[in-house]
């Protein structure tokens, strides 16, 4: 909880830190924010019933401690001396509030994947049932009780988004539709808004009516949106910027070596993968699907295409992820030469072959990334099976719509896990899931989560849903490719980060300026 | 004049019309939505999308809908900066369009009227050569090739001026204006250049000379103004380049301005905040196109309206 630092550090007199967000919010109405610009900036604005550490570590924020009851209910107890930046105390029904304003189909928030998971969220968000009917009830100004829709063992992590952050009734009233302006916006965490301009910046400042604004050491934080990775690196090494929100990629070997101290690379919750369309023609046949899998060299893709410390991913789950285990296919220990064997055998059962090549598309969104990726995996299809895959790409919205259509055969995908537990990932596999660009289904498999998310015992849950993931993956829904990295520059003298946070949530509370 | 002005705004309106509706059917037709993102909203939040900006409404209520707004001067809410009506973003970004498109565009037309001038009166000199060497070489090279070229030398070798943000401030100011101010004053000075030597050729001033009047007061009192009158044709779309379409001016620099909007409202499919940027650079351009036209008639006394 908030800036630890250790015994014998020397404080740099100013500190102030400019961090760089990558692109310009959205929102700062925590109803509306969806993006991880948007979050970086309301984690410092707003404080949920719980919060996230710099290391990714889940810790108490209004609550400072809760009990779950019963599977289904949960009671947490509100710190007496949390209070607004307008000095009003933090209450239950500020909680209430919020969660009722944003699950009101009225407001039309985009982000609504943690109501989801509270009692009649669900319904209310279609309009079926009241607000009122949210499984949120204010039991005394201190005490608040969360019933959700199914047993959520992670719901501690959901509450530590901005999203299910309180709001303040008064200054939202007051504001009417400016209430997210400087001046206007009443916040109750770290800090408050001090200056937003569209596309330039936003400024936060030290938030003294904080709860633990004393252990708060940064006392002004600048968001700087440039998307560029190429400028924001320029602006970094002239001292524009103490924190990127990406290192240009593949740059990897230069700076590390080039930048040790200020180059930091963790491992995130997200896996990058090859979505296939499970209803085409061509790719319904599993022989087509797991041939095409197998002979893709995840080690030459991460450690000399990439290069930025990405993990080769044979399953669907990633390292760090709680809730189910990491697999990986059997033949991902074989040598190369005996998977192309092994997929040289399945696309001839499958009636592809020298004289029949298999052919068909595959589909980018434009980046340098992607193609990347895009002609490493064509090569390896192209030299090892003699397979005739063509590129296409296509502008982002045209290609989601595309992939969300299911008018593709293999497309690039991915998936940043919104919370730490792995009925995220299985989202991209279940049948009729928003997520499921893939159209695959499996009763089998559906079944097994449907198990495992009933279920109040962690350890069969996590057991349930590790075969649930293992199963579907061995129906070839899609080809895992590696999971994601998040090769990023902070100077060298910003305290507090760690690269073991996941999901890179920091709040600028918990870092502290070194003097240098 | 004043009726000749009248006329010429009513005129306007259906052109902003047209363009209007051009813009928003077309909008409406390409593939992706405002809404369309990596995780898939659910039905119901869609509908809820859906209907908050009246997209679930027949297309023809749609654009009648966002008529009745453009009338009452209301460019309607951001699809994407849910905190901002586009009326904001706009009023946030035209400031800094303007700063920055007006002083590149002043400042090349004085340096391009010079540079023009000068090149016409020492025809196949030095200075002819190096004008019409700018004139080909901005006119040639793209500023995106430009732009990095000027970052690469003042603020990474040099280090004199600052890079990636944006204050309206001359350090800040300095590479834009100094970029958008090379590409008009190639133009302009191609121009002018041309226009001056034509004129400096015809009877009147051949009458002049032949009067024995020295070529200074030939220049200035009867040359230049009828030689202007192309670079005052030229000013109204090169405004409106300046103000509204500096795109990848804008970007390469971080500009926080009208261009950037349009390129970020375009990729998000924020309609409305395209719409409302194609409305503004219609009117811009009627308005100079109009302005042009005034001061066109002011040049020459045998154009009357």
């Amino acid at each position: 909880m908030a800036a630890k630092v250790p015994a014998g550090t020397q404080l740099a007199a100013k500190q102030e830190l400019v961090r760089n967000i990558g692109a310009e919010v959205e929102s700062l109405d925590i109803s509306q924010i969806e993006s991880v610009p948007a979050n970086h900036v309301a984690r410092d604005l707003f404080e949920g019933l719980t919060a996230i550490d710099s290391s990714g570590k889940i810790v108490p924020g209004v609550a400072e401690s809760w009990t779950r009851k019963d599977p289904l209910t949960w009671v947490f107890k509100l710190r007496k001396n949390a209070r607004w930046s307008n000095g009003e105390p933090v209450t239950a029904n500020d909680f209430v509030f919020s969660w009722q304003r944003t699950v009101d189909p009225k407001t039309a928030s985009k982000y609504t994947i943690f109501l989801d998971f509270i009692a009649n969220g669900s319904a209310i968000l279609a309009g079926k049932k009241p607000v009122t009917a949210l499984g949120i009830k204010a039991l005394d100004a201190g005490t608040v009780e969360v019933k959700t829709a199914v047993p959520t063992p992670f719901l501690p992590d959901l509450l530590s988004n901005p999203t299910m952050a309180p709001l303040n009734k008064g200054a939202y009233l007051k504001g009417g539709k400016d209430f997210t302006k400087p001046g206007k916006l009443v916040s109750n965490g770290g800090y408050v808004l001090k200056e937003w301009v569209p596309n330039s910046r936003i400024v936060l400042e030290k938030n003294p009516n904080y709860w633990n604004a004393s252990t708060t050491v940064i006392t002004r934080v600048t968001f700087d949106p440039t998307e560029s990775e190429d400028a924001t690196f320029k602006m970094f090494k002239a001292g524009q910027l103490d924190w990127t929100d990406r290192a240009p990629s593949g740059s990897y070997a230069k700076l590390s070596k080039e930048m040790p101290k200020d180059y930091r690379v963790g491992l995130t919750i997200a896996l990058y993968y090859m979505g296939i369309n499970n209803t085409d023609p061509v790719m319904k046949d599993i022989r087509v699907r797991k041939a095409l899998s197998m002979v893709i060299d995840r080690d030459v893709l991460t450690g000399k295409v990439l290069g930025e410390g990405q993990r080769p991913a044979y399953g669907l789950f990633v390292k760090g992820m709680e809730g189910a285990k990491v697999s990986a296919y059997d033949w991902s220990a074989w040598p190369m030469q005996k998977r192309i064997d092994e997929a040289k055998k399945l696309l001839a059962a499958a009636g592809y072959g020298p004289n029949r090549p298999l052919k068909f598309k595959y589909m980018y969104n434009t980046t340098d990334l992607h193609k990347k990726i895009a002609v490493f995996a064509i090569g390896e299809w192209k030299n090892k099976l003699g397979v005739q895959a063509t590129m296409e790409n296509q502008e982002f919205k045209v290609f989601l719509k595309t992939r969300h259509d299911g008018a593709y055969q293999v497309a690039r995908n991915g998936w940043n896990a919104d919370y730490n537990d792995a009925s995220t990932f299985l989202d991209l596999l279940r049948c009729n899931s928003p997520q499921n660009d893939q159209k695959y289904c499996s009763k089998k498999v559906d079944a097994l989560i449907n198990q495992g998310y009933a279920s109040n015992d962690l350890a069969k849950r996590s057991a349930v849903l590790t075969e649930a993931g293992r199963l579907a993956m061995e129906d070839y829904p899609l080809i895992p490719l590696f999971q994601y990295t998040s090769p990023r520059l902070v100077k060298s003298w910003v305290g507090g980060y760690f690269t073991s946070n996941a999901f890179e949530r920091f709040r600028t509370s918990d870092l502290y300026i070194i003097k240098h | 004049m004043l009726s000749y002005i009248l006329k010429r705004i009513a005129g306007a309106v259906p052109t902003i019309l047209v363009v209007v509706t051009v813009c928003f059917m077309m909008l409406h037709s390409v593939p992706g939505g405002p809404f369309d993102g990596e995780r898939q909203v659910s039905e119901a939040v869609l509908a809820n999308l859906q209907a908050k900006y009246h997209l679930d409404a027949p297309l023809y209520e749609q654009y009648l809908h966002y008529l009745n707004n453009l009338i009452h001067g209301d460019l309607g809410a951001s699809f994407k900066y849910a905190d901002w009506s586009v009326n904001d973003l706009v009023a946030n970004a035209l400031p800094v369009s303007l700063t920055v498109g007006g002083i590149s565009l002043v400042a090349a037309l004085v340096i391009g009227v010079l540079l023009g001038v000068i090149a016409a009166l020492r025809q196949n000199s030095l200075v002819d050569y190096f004008v019409m060497f700018l004139g080909n070489f901005g006119s040639a090279v793209p500023s995106f090739i430009i732009g990095p070229v000027m970052i690469l030398i003042f603020c990474l070798w040099l280090n004199w001026l600052p890079y990636g943000q944006f204050e309206m401030t001359p350090e800040y100011m300095a590479l834009p204006v100094g970029l958008l101010t090379i590409i008009n004053v190639a133009t302009l000075g191609r121009v002018m250049r041309g226009s001056l030597i034509e004129v400096l050729n015809s009877n009147f001033i051949r009458t002049a000379r032949a009067k024995g009047l020295p070529m200074r007061t030939i220049v200035m009192r009867h040359a230049l103004k009828p030689a202007l009158l192309p670079i005052v044709t030229l000013l109204g779309p090169l405004a409106v380049s300046s103000i509204a379409q500096a795109v990848v001016t804008e970007s390469m620099f971080s500009i926080p301005g009208l261009g950037r909007l349009l390129i970020n409202g375009a990729l998000n499919r924020d309609f409305t905040l395209v719409l409302g940027l194609v409305v503004l650079i219609a009117f811009f351009t009627v308005l100079f196109n109009l302005i042009v036209d005034i001061v066109y008639a002011m040049l020459d006394p045998r154009i009357r309206y």
